[in-house]
């Protein structure tokens, strides 16, 4: 873990007897894409919480380069953090709020305006630069609420489903995206979608009950020993799905 | 920096949410529009019911002495210092129908002046000694105020017409001096130093829906993750609710004096009043945005606030004075604890006394340090509960 962007060690968070994160470690390498995969309530949700210094922690440490993750502003600057549900301001433009959040991280008005005039661009919003974010449809307003993640310009990118919602169309150019974000940054996403992250992740951890389940590539977890009996049974290559169902089982969750 | 940042994102967003800010800059300068028609531009002529049963009575000298109608014309004949009359007498045919009016509120009073009335009188200008009396009926409902003064003045109407009938003199004479301006005063102008207040009390809905808005959206999450102080966002968010505040109350002057009002005293005086309440309204409303999750329930919630705000403070109708403790010779009760209750005697007295802010220290001081306080607890209420880290 010693050249780690992010390293996380026994990390723990309690709600009373509840262990929602209970000893998770990994590791996330510089300019990689990490994938946090887990079935609902299995804490990733608290995981990135606590990685961008929003949620204290009981237990364990979060190194990002280095340097212990407090709850706390200064940490929270490095980590720029796409929630899951969209958090855009509906009265503003696409533009306006871009640059009003980069004036909020202290960037200069004319550094906020080029960062933000470039996201746009790179999202496929120019040409809706000067409409009201509460006149975009569903794909824009995700893809404007990635750009908001971005725009002080990170180091850490934590993306919470961010392919939710979109059409094949807008998923392609958002996972286009975060590919070209990996170039200068890294990136860390959480998605229920196993085909795209497949596609897009250089490593993926598993977790469930708050515990890490196993942690590789997914080409390693598709061709591991662990997943041997799913090829034979299946008398094809696995899955990264079939390997999620296999580790964290087929109940419903809450 | 920052701050201003805030400021001018707040401000587009307001400014595009043009319904509520139309409502929240046009509520009160409506209802000078329905004060004005409500109350005329002038006091109210109390309505008096009279019945006459007075049969006149003949003089020394063949003419006939009809002191009833004497009295009606005296009692109309009152007038204010405008020149208005006072009371409206009307003339009903028997006490019943008077009765019937008072029951629905037609009239303020009933007065049933005797059929014995002239002939009373006259005896008494003949002989003084004699014992003659004529009973005059006033009937009213005593728990309508209105009823007071009506009665007051019809009955102080009669007196004098008698006295001067009858040629005895009164022991007492008195004399009225108006306090300030106030024999100019309007029931209109009057009403006018609430509605001004109630320009910024209305603020409370804006105010705390801004909030909410931040909160429901997640956008309150976004910003305590950036480089954003709390400080940053009360300032920006503020100086908007405040900019607002001043454009409410200057339309609501301006619809005031379109419809006639005019201020005995400085009117900036009374426009900074109401920007120092406008902070106590905006604090209150960063209490009830802090405290929701939803602008919908923002708006539920600021109701309650709100009436608290309209209806014990003395800014929709006078109160009666509640005092527990005296201080500075001033009587402090449970109403002075919200700051409209001084915003709207500050203003009654520079609009209706024509004082200016020396005068009315007590109440500025006393507006100055509530505002402060509930302008910090608002804040201290959002930034526990949203910008703890910012």
């Amino acid at each position: 873990m010693g050249d780690a962007m992010l390293a996380v060690t026994g990390l723990v968070k309690r709600y009373g007897a509840l262990a929602a994160v209970d000893g998770l470690s990994f590791a996330v390498r510089p300019g990689e894409v990490f994938g946090l995969l887990g079935p609902n309530g299995a804490g990733k949700t608290t995981t990135i919480r606590m990685i961008c210094g929003e949620l204290r922690r009981d237990g364990g440490t979060i190194l990002l380069h280095g340097t212990a993750v407090e709850a706390g502003r200064t940490d929270r600057v490095r980590v720029g953090l796409c929630p899951q549900e969209i958090v855009v301001w509906d009265k503003l433009t696409c533009f306006e709020q871009l640059r009003f959040l980069g004036e909020m991280y202290g960037l200069p008005g004319r550094v906020a305006t080029a960062r933000g005039e470039r996201l746009l661009a790179d999202l496929g919003l120019a040409d809706r630069a000067r409409s009201l974010a509460g006149t975009l449809s569903g794909g824009m307003r995700r893809r404007l609420n990635i750009a908001l993640a971005l725009v002080h310009d990170p180091e850490l990118v934590v993306l919470d489903e961010p392919g939710a919602g979109l059409d094949p169309q807008s998923r392609v150019r958002v996972r286009e995206f975060i590919r070209s974000l990996a170039q200068h940054r890294t990136v860390l996403l959480t998605t229920h979608e196993m085909d795209e992250a497949a596609r897009v992740c250089d490593q993926v951890a598993i977790i469930d009950r708050g515990r890490l389940l196993a942690c590789a590539s997914p080409a390693e977890l598709t061709g591991g020993d662990d997943v041997r009996h799913l090829a034979r049974a299946r008398a094809a290559t696995p899955s990264l799905e079939d390997v999620f169902l296999s580790l964290t089982g087929r109940a419903l969750r809450q | 920096m920052k701050a201003l940042a805030v400021f001018r994102k707040t401000l587009r967003e307001t400014g595009r949410d043009r319904w509520v800010v139309a409502l929240t800059l046009a509520f009160a300068p409506c209802f000078v529009i329905i004060y004005f028609f409500a109350f005329s531009d002038t006091m109210p002529a109390y309505q008096l019911a009279v019945v006459n049963l007075d049969r006149g009575a003949a003089e020394a000298d063949g003419t006939r002495l009809h002191a009833g109608d004497d009295i009606v014309a005296s009692i109309a004949a009152a007038k204010r210092a405008s020149g208005r009359p006072v009371v409206e007498v009307v003339a009903v045919d028997s006490a019943e129908d008077g009765r019937r009016r008072l029951r629905d509120h037609d009239v303020a009073a009933l007065v049933v002046l005797p059929a014995d009335l002239s002939a009373s009188l006259l005896r008494l200008r003949v002989d003084p000694a004699s014992s003659a009396s004529a009973a005059v009926h006033l009937e009213g409902d005593l728990t309508n105020p209105k009823y007071i003064i009506a009665g007051t003045l019809a009955m102080a109407a009669t007196d004098a017409y008698v006295s001067e009938a009858t040629g005895r003199g009164g022991p007492l004479r008195v004399v009225e001096t108006p306090l300030g301006a106030s024999a100019e005063r309007s029931d209109f102008d009057l009403a006018m130093a609430g509605l001004f207040v109630f320009a910024v009390v209305m603020l409370v809905y804006l105010a705390s829906m801004t909030v909410a808005r931040e909160v429901e959206s997640g956008a309150m999450r976004r910003l305590r993750q950036s480089r954003m102080r709390a400080l940053d966002y009360l300032v920006g968010v503020s100086a908007v609710l405040v900019l607002v505040a001043v454009a409410a109350v200057l339309l609501t002057f301006a619809a005031a004096w379109a419809f006639g009002f005019t201020s005995q005293g400085p009117v900036w005086a009374a426009i900074a009043v109401t920007a120092v309440t406008a902070m106590s309204v905006i604090g209150i409303g960063l209490m009830v945005g802090a405290c929701t999750r939803t602008v919908a329930q923002a708006f539920v919630v600021a109701n309650f606030p709100l009436g608290l705000l309209m209806f014990l403070t003395g800014l929709m109708f006078p109160l009666p004075p509640v005092h527990l403790v005296t201080i500075a010779g001033h009587g402090v009760g449970p109403f002075d604890l919200l700051p409209p209750t001084h915003a709207v005697v500050a203003i009654n007295q520079i609009c209706t006394m024509g004082v200016g802010l020396g005068d009315v220290w007590f109440e500025l001081v006393a507006l100055v340090v509530l505002t402060g306080g509930y302008f910090a607890a608002g804040a201290a209420v959002l930034h526990r509960r949203h910008l703890r880290g910012a």
